[in-house]
């Protein structure tokens, strides 16, 4: 694994200016991703996940704006002209979304809404081509992702493929041309678990063959365990811990991160926890000090007033809590 | 051994699909449910497992078989059916957005129930929406409230109070939780459970985490395609997974903890997907995506054995 | 804190506000809403706004007939020499008396058979219910109105009536449409199972969830009401004179065209300011309803 840096994401805030006033929803969220790297972004609905990704594409709703750095190759997303970020995402970033059939056009077959993609990011890389080529690619592409029958599927209607067969097509056509960066937000969500396990087996494969970099959104802390490298947990639009998948959750150190993990229900039959007290916070207004502090049992005067900064715990593992030692 | 409060015997449900063929979504089902018992009913989507429930609950019509309700026969449609029994067969559906009325109060959804069944819950029962609410939890004052202005939890909440406020023997979950997270999750079911030891309730409870019926049932089944799998008490379940389809499932499962690692059967791939329930695969409908099918599960459909005492299994294996 | 939030989230004059907030942000329905507030109040208070009360009855006075418009008369005077201006402001009583009947009479109704069809969908009633009113819908409302009003006396009642005759079938449309919607939401099925009746189920589960939709289309009609019943005076069939109506002052005034156009243009604008007015207000329901459905 190289470790260039690929995205480095620097006090990202974003607002949505609403009836009742503005909501700050995103709060000065920072992270990096290096190349050929998967990182998880844990939380519960609400926490901002799907803000973040809309974010780093620039596709946020009209009554949003995003402050903040987004320096993708070192290049700030947030300041690119229209065209540059046209190219970016044409080349560059993909997404998948949680559910395959609203991100399928229903009335075009499958084969010509992934040649679209094709067509799109070979012109914006000024590659010469026929339309034959271009049904290779997708052939190739529909391969890939172990979908049976490719010339057949190439063909069909999206309504005649199951869901399981559809998010396959959705990663087809983020996969089909080379990119760096996927962002796959709440892939295996909407899908049955053998089915899930599936497209988690297949996206960790295309990362070790193509060697792109996977930004995971979900909610499920097993989902990350089992692929990703590094994960961050989010709590109300703020990252509140983030460090190496493996040292995270043999030591989950932020209150909320222990909690979340706590309620998980276990094979191990130990039964139900009593599930976190309170509810989400409200964007329209946060608390000052810490955001979970509300719900927190750990919580003092200090929580109530200042904002934890992440802060070293152990190797590369940064938590945001004043009281993470105990 | 006490009598079932619900049994189910060779219940069929097949609907019409192009000529002349069914989709056949509950294909022979037989279960016993007892009274203050949670039996888990896990299945992927397609397995038939919602049909299962909206039949028993008298939304659909069974095509073949029996639902016996405390040994009194009650397979027919909703409308055919006393008001007693729609009293006491209750459920609680995925969504709880769909479920309650936009337009009206939360006290007004409440009180339709305790309304129309007036006299069939026992005295001490809650009869006025407040006392539900608070039954569930809940403060009293969302009673003026409209469901919109709640948190998904909340609502499937108050959904859970419709569904006792008839003081029900039975309430069938169809995913009471899967559109929640996890934190919320774990406050509605320990207010099932409450509500379930004190008013001795019966759960169908239907769902696709096996986790979290490993931790909720006392028995567990597995439906694939109509048909179950394999039936057992959920703690021989979990440490003895026999069908290879409940071992594929419990493969799949992402994990938090590595002692629940290691609780996982050896990896099984999951491969292929369920098929349609309109070509259902001639004999063993599983074989096709099983990794130890034989000849004989292409053409045989296999019976169901009771291998240990309350086990039973449906595969050729055993 | 977070309860205190919540409660004034769901209060009267909470959600009266974030209605005006979102009506207010298309400024067209901001016009239609305060055109229709004029014409209403207008058609109140027609004695004490319209400059010639007495104008609106048997009044003649020669000796100001034809004159054009001028401040002392707005809109000019008619050969009787009768002030429109005045004429229309009292015409508009008439107007709106005939919307606002019509429509309490055919909405209810019409909505009620929509949604008893729409519940019992497939069965006997339902057939009965569509069938009568596909026959309705299949002849031209105007033709409709126009033959009952002429078998009838020609009043103002029975123009009404020969309106709300042809209007009830588009409301059970609708609310059949609506119906056969709701049928597979779970709080119907809910209600269902636990034993309740249809009328608990039409009139308590259904109807609330049918309102928004059809106030829109309240409001848009009673621009499409008003014309009719413009044309059925235009033709005779409406308010008899000396009572001013709007489609009896075109028609009237028409013989005069086109030395004398204030006779004609002045009624045939006003007809048009209603329309339009409500037609706007109409347009900023349906956005202000559709906004609140996404939410």
């Amino acid at each position: 694994m190289s470790s260039e840096v690929l995205l480095e994401v620097k006090d990202l805030n974003v607002y949505y200016r609403v009836y009742e006033g503005l909501m700050h929803v995103l709060d000065d969220v920072s992270f990096s991703l290096v190349e050929g790297e998967r990182l998880g972004l844990v939380g519960e609905t609400g926490c901002g996940k799907t803000t973040t990704f809309r974010a780093l594409l620039r596709v946020l709703d009209s009554n949003a704006s995003s402050k903040g750095d987004i320096l993708y190759k070192g290049c700030n997303v947030n300041k690119m002209s229209q065209t540059e970020l046209l190219n970016t995402r044409r080349t560059e970033m993909s997404m998948i979304f949680q559910d395959p059939t609203s991100s399928l056009n229903p009335v075009f077959t499958v084969g010509e809404q992934i040649s679209s993609v094709i067509r799109a990011n070979l012109q914006a890389k000024g590659i010469n081509y026929s339309e034959n080529d271009i049904k290779d690619i997708a052939l190739k592409a529909l391969s890939d992702v172990l979908l049976p029958d490719p010339e057949r599927i190439f063909d069909s209607y999206p309504f005649q493929l199951s869901g399981g067969m559809r998010q396959r097509i959705c990663i087809a056509m983020s996969v089909a041309t080379e990119r760096k960066l996927l962002l796959a937000d709440e892939p295996g969500t909407s899908l049955d678990v053998t089915i899930q396990a599936q497209i988690l087996g297949l996206l960790n494969n295309l990362v070790k063959t193509t060697g792109m970099s996977v930004i995971l959104a979900t909610h499920s802390l097993g989902v990350v365990r089992e692929t990703t490298d590094r994960v961050c947990i989010m709590y109300g639009g703020e990252i509140v811990e983030i460090g190496p998948t493996r040292s995270l959750f043999a030591n989950p150190s932020h209150p909320y991160t222990r909690a979340l993990l706590a309620c998980v229900p276990k094979l191990t039959g130990e039964g139900i926890a009593e599930g976190i007290p309170g509810e989400m916070v409200s964007y329209l207004n946060p608390p000052k000090g810490c955001r979970f502090q509300p719900r927190c049992s750990f919580c003092n005067e200090d929580c109530n007033r200042t904002k934890p900064k992440l802060t070293l715990y152990e190797d590369d593992h940064y938590v945001a809590c004043h009281k993470a030692d105990l | 051994m006490d009598i079932p409060i619900l049994k189910l015997s060779m219940l069929k449900k097949y609907f019409p699909y192009k000529k002349g063929s069914f989709v056949k979504a509950v294909d022979g089902v037989s279960l016993e449910i007892f009274r203050g018992e949670t039996l888990g009913l896990v299945g992927e989507s397609g397995s038939g497992k919602s049909t299962v429930a909206y039949t028993i609950v008298g939304m659909y019509e069974p095509t073949k078989g029996q639902i016996l309700y405390n040994d009194q026969d009650i397979s027919s449609l909703y409308k055919f059916r006393s008001n007693e029994i729609k009293g006491k067969i209750r459920i609680v559906f995925q969504d709880p957005n769909s479920s309650l009325n936009p337009r009206r109060t939360i006290r007004q959804i409440l009180f339709t129930p305790l309304k129309l069944h007036k006299n069939d819950r026992y005295k001490g029962f809650p009869a006025s929406p407040e006392a539900l609410l608070e039954e569930v939890g809940l403060s009293s004052i969302y009673a003026y409230r409209f469901s919109r202005s709640l948190s998904g939890g909340e609502r499937q909440l108050v959904a859970i109070a419709h569904a006792i406020a008839t003081n029900p023997d039975l309430v069938l979950l169809d995913e009471p939780t899967s559109a929640l997270d996890v934190s919320i999750q774990a406050k509605v079911i320990n207010r099932l459970m409450d509500l379930q030891n004190r008013y001795k309730l019966s759960y169908l409870f239907i769902t696709h985490d096996l986790s979290l019926m490993r931790n909720v049932a006392h028995r567990v089944a597995i439906m694939y395609l109509g048909k179950i799998c394999e039936i057992a008490r959920t703690k021989e379940f979990f440490e003895k997974p026999l069908h290879p389809y409940t071992q594929m499932l419990l493969s799949s499962i992402p994990v938090v903890t590595d002692e629940e690692e290691q609780l996982k059967p050896k990896k099984i791939t999951s491969r292929g997907e369920i098929p349609s329930p309109v070509n259902i695969p001639p004999g063993c409908s599983f074989h096709l995506r099983c990794p130890f099918a034989t000849d004989q599960c292409k053409k045989l459909d296999p019976d169901m054995k009771e291998l240990e005492a309350h086990h039973y299994v449906r595969c050729h294996l055993y | 804190m977070n309860d205190k939030r919540c409660d004034n989230f769901g209060s009267f004059s909470d959600k009266t506000r974030r209605a005006w907030y979102r009506l207010s942000k298309n400024k067209l329905s901001v016009v239609g809403f305060v055109g229709v507030v004029v014409i209403v109040l207008a058609a109140i208070f027609a004695p004490f706004i319209a400059p010639y009360p007495t104008h609106a009855g048997k009044v003649v006075d020669f000796l100001n007939a034809n004159q054009p418009p001028s401040l002392a008369h707005l809109c000019g005077t008619d050969p009787m020499g009768r002030d429109v201006f005045s004429r229309i402001i009292f015409a508009l009583r008439s107007t709106l008396l005939m919307g606002v009947v019509v429509l309490s009479i055919s909405v209810p109704f019409g909505t009620t058979m929509g949604l008893i069809a729409g519940y019992f969908q497939g069965s006997l009633i339902d057939s009965l219910i569509t069938r009568l009113t596909d026959i309705f819908l299949a002849v031209p409302p105007l033709i409709l109105a126009l033959s009952v009003a002429a078998l009838l006396k020609p009043n103002l009642m029975n123009a009404m009536l020969a309106i709300t005759i042809t209007w009830w079938t588009w409301y059970a449309r609708l609310a059949y449409g609506m119906a056969v919607t709701l049928n597979r939401e779970y709080y119907v099925r809910s209600a269902q199972l636990l034993g309740a009746s249809w009328m608990h189920i039409i009139f308590k589960e259904m109807l609330p969830n049918c309102l928004s939709p059809i106030l829109t289309k309240m409001t848009l009609d009673m621009g499409i009401v008003i014309m009719t019943a413009a044309a059925l005076s235009f033709v005779g069939l409406g308010e008899q004179p000396p009572t001013p109506a709007l489609g009896t002052m075109i028609s009237d005034g028409a013989k005069y065209m086109p030395t004398q156009w204030w006779l004609t243009v002045f009624p045939a604008l006003a007809i048009m300011i209603i329309v339009l007015s409500f037609n706007l207000l109409g347009d900023g329901f349906r956005d202000l309803f559709s906004t609140e459905e996404k939410q």
